[in-house]
């Protein structure tokens, strides 16, 4: 059952991945701008222009440009980056470690504090905590990252010195945890807004479950608060959040190109920042669509994990 | 934003009417009421209110010119509070307060803009979609289920990278990554409407589709569109103002919240506020359309899918 449902919807990443990869393709083509004057510079003679649309194959049918496109990306050939003359796939799985570190600390402390927020709220559902938490969560989902890490940094990095500014590791690196003091303030600027989002949804969730007949029946039969909350309305009450949590998955990893940025983070949001102000075009593409595939993995791994949370969940006859 | 649930029917603003203890008061009138009711949205809309007319006023009032020619290097960089500067100068000896106003425009601009422009053929693409079903609804889903692959501003960025920078452009590209959203709300509204007795109704008495659609459809799906509006606004204004922050919308002399703050960053610890008050700011805005959203969605259907 759940090994068909699994085919079924890894077979239907196939046409998303080669979406993606199409409007990739449109976008660098059909949005004005010619491409090869682009690579070139802004100063460059109308001969570099020409010898660069030769030398990419930019003079070919649309048609032809897009098969070959299509085709380098399955072989796992994303190009060749401009500047830092090597492929494009090794430098961005060179960064994407990194951005995969950020990204997973910022989740898991969204994800942890979200939801300890929102059952807080809930289970004092209508009180001055309940009030509070949510007008902070609703402050939370309005924070410009950018804006957040540069107030962070003012408060902890210059005024208080406890973390360093910028930057991911001391120079002289001493261990594998010495990342840490680097990883915290990018990581909490980056999981405030989904923090806040996370904890309005499990409120919104555990208030509906605890308000169930089966709730009440619990309570009836003499269970303790603690047992009824943590035994019974918990799991029912974290199903949507975990859609939730999936889809704020997408949200680090766009935000993570503004926070890489800010604090100066070597990950794959500050290589495509720099390809762009260089004007390296294939390593801006190729970093592009690689993150695009990496969340319509997370994507695929969060469809599979609903159903094995939610039993009421039969991707049956579709 | 949580996914729709196609299964879930909430009651629209114009049914509302059946309920017998408010048949004397007009809809209007209740969801005032019911909006009222919450002190914090009533404090977001006042902010709101307050800035959107700072904003439109600027030209009227006595500000110092946000873009000088000659610029005061002397008087870079002053603190709040200077004498003959308010909140201070930027980086060139620029008024900040000036700016900051000025900047408003812009950037408020950008976010009610750029929402309006996915809101429109977002909506189109859901009514359409939602209503005619077939082909026509699984070429649409895949659509969204594609652009909707790509995390954040991602596309965004990459649409700007393409085009170049500058403001239409940044409004552009974060207008096409949000259409989805408002497609899929509409659709998912409308797949559970088309079921019920009034368009079924409709459709007995031989309605033609466009007045299906625009004269019963589009109504009930329009509190779910303002609140989802709403609530976008900031959304988009965040994203039209990161993407200014990276260099790729407004550019140079132009006054923008996220240009401000980019600009205001290099000179970041000689003078914070020059990048924290453009940050306020932005902050302030986007929970006052957070809130005004949240009281809308109280006023008009607290069941809204959203």
């Amino acid at each position: 059952m759940l090994s068909a449902f699994l085919l079924r919807r890894l077979l239907a990443t196939v046409p998303i991945a080669v979406g993606v990869a199409t409007i990739v393709f449109a976008v660098m083509r059909f949005v004005p701008g010619d491409p090869a004057a682009l690579l070139a510079g802004p100063n460059a003679s109308d001969d570099v222009i020409r010898a660069i649309r030769a030398e990419y194959g930019l003079d070919d049918p649309l048609v032809v440009q897009y098969v070959r496109w299509l085709g380098r990306l399955v072989r796992g050939d994303f190009g060749e980056s401009i500047f830092l003359r090597r492929p494009v796939l090794a430098e961005v799985l060179d960064r994407f470690g990194n951005t995969a570190i950020l990204g997973a600390a910022s989740l898991a402390l969204a994800a942890a504090g979200g939801i300890v927020a929102g059952i807080l709220a809930a289970t004092r559902a209508r009180s001055l905590v309940d009030r509070l938490v949510m007008f902070l969560a609703l402050c939370g989902v309005g924070l410009p990252v950018f804006w957040t890490g540069m107030v962070l940094i003012v408060i902890f990095a210059v005024q208080l010195r406890w973390l360093p500014p910028q930057g991911m590791s001391p120079p002289v690196r001493q261990g594998p945890f010495d990342i840490v003091p680097f990883l915290i303030l990018p990581a909490v600027t980056l999981a405030l807004p989904s923090l806040a989002f996370i904890a309005r949804v499990t409120r919104m969730s555990m208030v509906e479950v605890l308000q169930q007949d089966y709730i009440r029946a619990a309570r009836a039969k003499g269970l303790a608060g603690h047992a009824v909350l943590w035994g019974h309305a918990l799991k029912n009450a974290l199903i949507p959040v975990v859609t939730i949590v999936g889809a704020q998955a997408g949200y680090l990893l766009g935000g993570a190109v503004l926070v890489e940025y800010v604090f100066g983070w070597p990950g794959l949001g500050l290589l495509i920042v720099n390809g762009i102000n260089s004007r390296d075009y294939p390593l801006v593409q190729g970093g592009i669509v690689f993150t695009a595939f990496v969340f319509v993995i997370i994507n695929l791994f969060v469809d599979v994990l609903y159903t094995r949370i939610d039993p009421r969940i039969r991707y049956g006859g579709r | 934003m949580a996914d729709a649930k196609p299964t879930v029917a909430p009651l629209a603003l114009s049914t509302r009417g059946t309920q017998a203890s408010s048949a004397s008061v007009s809809p209007r009138a209740q969801a005032w009421r019911r909006f009222r009711r919450h002190p914090l949205a009533v404090a977001g809309t006042v902010v709101l209110l307050t800035i959107v007319a700072l904003a439109l006023a600027a030209p009227v009032l006595p500000l110092a010119n946000p873009t000088p020619m000659e610029l005061q290097t002397v008087n870079r960089l002053r603190p709040v509070g200077w004498p003959g500067y308010l909140l201070g100068s930027d980086e060139l000896g620029r008024d900040l307060l000036s700016r900051l106003v000025w900047g408003g425009r812009t950037s408020l601009l950008a976010g009610i803009g750029a929402a309006l422009l996915s809101l429109v053929p977002g909506v189109a693409l859901g009514l359409t979609a939602g209503y005619f079903r077939g082909w026509v609804d699984s070429a649409a889903t895949h659509l969204i289920d594609i652009v909707m692959a790509f995390p954040g501003v991602l596309l965004a960025i990459a649409i700007v990278a393409a085009a170049g920078p500058g403001l239409t452009n940044a409004m552009v590209a974060v207008a096409i990554v949000g259409i989805p959203l408002y497609a899929r709300l509409v659709r998912g509204h409308v797949l559970s409407l088309r079921e019920r007795e009034f368009i079924q109704a409709a459709e007995a008495l031989g309605s033609s589709t466009p007045r299906i659609l625009f004269r019963h459809l589009l109504p009930n799906c329009l509190p779910l569109i303002i609140v989802a509006g709403t609530l976008d606004v900031g959304a988009k204004l965040i994203a039209t103002a990161s993407l200014s922050f990276l260099g790729l919308g407004t550019q140079a002399p132009q006054p923008d919240w996220g240009a401000m703050l980019a600009t205001g960053r290099q000179f970041f610890f000689v003078a914070p506020h020059v990048a924290l008050l453009p940050g306020l700011l932005i902050f302030l805005t986007v929970v006052s359309f957070n809130l005004l959203g949240e009281g809308l969605q109280e006023a008009l259907d607290s069941r809204l899918p959203l």
